[in-house]
């Protein structure tokens, strides 16, 4: 128990709770602008007849709705505003969560009711936790001075629930080819050929040479497996070893990184990555104040 | 049935963190709601990625979690314009669609709509299509919707764009689509001495 304290709730800074929340939503109002959600609801029934009963009901998502979506897909756009600026943090990050819980599965919901890789799911777990933390004490727009002081272990559980669900990333990647592959994945000849697949593409390959380059030493797509394992399974160590945070993240950028250039997969939740970083100590750095 | 419980799992999530809040409360009783909202956190989230069961928002993270075979087939969507020419379609004529799930569908649930539904759907993209070609034309962007415009996130996987001005576009009307699955094999188009099989999977309109 004393160790579930020490890591959940030892005394935390207000402003990397307060950097978490203006990352978490200006990433969140990012991808959401970038994409036409409502539209998918204006498409014609034929497209939603593969969508079953369960999964329309699950996100309470039905074809023909369009001027319903838009509606609340610019809701969705001003809670997010809302979030980022810390006003009225509990109801603009409960709402954003909700409405993006809701707007999110438009994109895939025509052959999955799974949007996982496209950008929202970790937004939409750390919009609750956010909606129900003090995240909005420093680096918002609220004028009053803190009515009811929290604890400092206030500003830390929340913080490490979000740092926790994306290293969880890393590491239930790193279990599922494990689990659905084995051992073998990490092989050359099978990195080789994930290499080789999405740069021989000339509908996906925006970036060609590198991969298939990397793709024709035995040597090197054997590197990349083993460090692509290590990477999945050692990320998780940020959570615990402080001194590890900087590297690890920088390590995992230069990795999504190479990943874009030689496979053409672009990891949306990179950005996300920057909750990791010591923003108090960067604030005090740059000589930053932290009150309202 | 697992729409039903990632479901409930969400539900379930929600009503637990909402239950942290009580300004009122004793340090104590609330430190109990915290705590067992942190359960309910973890149970869910590692109970997704250790059964590798989709929860969504909770994922199992199956990022290349696969053994690739050498021999690889994936689909193309080409339009025909009237002349009968196939040209390829830039991946933001199909918004709101993306490509990546325009294609899924293509594969999961399009074969399984019956064949008016399939060449009415068919109509539809063909539509898109030569919408985008039209505004391509008139100088604009293929895609129907570009609020942030080149800062738009990009979708997981990249795509080229094609159509990146007036010459680089069909300049007759499109009217037909045509469905093809691709199989070649890796190691030996990495030599450059692959040649790509073609079938035909659709056709629209009907030949």
């Amino acid at each position: 128990m004393r160790a579930w304290n020490r890591f959940w709730f030892a005394d935390a800074p207000a402003t990397n709770l307060a950097a978490a929340r203006i990352i978490i939503g200006s990433h969140a109002l990012w991808i959401l602008l970038s994409r036409d959600l409502p539209g998918i609801s204006a498409l014609p029934a034929d497209f939603w007849s593969g969508v079953s009963a369960a999964a329309r009901w699950r996100y309470l998502l039905f074809p023909g709705q369009a001027p319903i979506e838009q509606l609340l897909y610019w809701a969705a756009a001003m809670c997010l505003a809302g979030v980022i600026a810390g006003f009225l943090p509990r109801v603009t990050c409960v709402m954003s969560a909700l409405l993006l819980y809701h707007l999110a599965p438009l994109e895939a919901i025509i052959w999955t009711s799974n949007a996982y890789e496209r950008g929202l799911e970790i937004s939409v777990i750390a919009l609750v936790v956010l909606g129900v933390a003090p995240c909005a004490d420093t680096w918002s727009v609220r004028r009053s001075p803190i009515e009811s002081p929290v604890s400092p272990a206030d500003y830390r559980w929340p913080l490490v629930a979000i740092q926790l669900v994306i290293a969880q990333i890393y590491l239930f990647s790193g279990y599922a080819k494990l689990y659905r592959v084995g051992p073998e994945w990490i092989s050359s000849e099978n990195m080789a050929r994930w290499l080789q697949v999405f740069t021989q593409q000339d509908q996906v390959a925006v970036f060609q040479g590198p991969g298939a380059w990397l793709a024709q030493n035995a040597a090197v797509t054997l590197t990349i497996a083993v460090a692509a394992i290590a990477l999945d399974f050692g990320f998780i160590a940020a959570l615990f070893w402080r001194k590890s945070r900087a590297w690890l993240v920088a390590a995992a950028m230069a990795f999504h990184l190479g990943i874009l250039i030689c496979m053409n997969i672009a990891f949306l939740n990179a950005p996300q990555l920057l909750v990791f970083l010591n923003w108090d100590g960067i604030r005090r750095r740059l000589g930053l104040r932290t009150g309202p | 049935m697992l729409d039903v419980v990632a479901a409930v799992a969400f539900a379930v999530f929600v009503a637990a963190a909402l239950g942290t809040l009580g300004d009122g409360l004793p340090e104590d009783r609330r430190r109990r709601r915290i705590n067992l909202f942190l359960v309910v956190l973890l149970a869910i989230s590692f109970g997704t990625g250790l059964t590798q069961r989709e929860l969504w928002p909770f994922s199992s993270w199956p990022l290349v979690a696969g053994m690739l075979d050498d021999q690889v087939t994936h689909g193309r969507i080409v339009a025909v314009d009237r002349a009968g020419v196939e040209h390829n379609v830039d991946y933001r004529a199909w918004q709101p669609l993306s490509f990546d799930e325009l294609m899924a569908w293509m594969d999961a649930k399009f074969p399984t709509l019956s064949p008016d539904a399939q060449q009415s759907a068919a109509a539809h993209l063909v539509s898109l299509a030569e919408d985008a070609r039209q505004r391509v034309i008139a100088g604009a962007s293929p895609g129907s919707r570009s609020i942030l415009g080149p800062l738009a996130a990009p979708h997981f996987i990249l795509h080229p764009r094609r159509w990146t001005s007036r010459e680089s576009a069909p300049q007759t009307e499109l009217v037909g689509l045509r469905y093809y699955r691709e199989t070649w094999s890796l190691s030996a188009r990495a030599r450059g001495v692959a040649e790509v099989r073609r079938e035909l999977a659709f056709e629209f309109p009907r030949p």
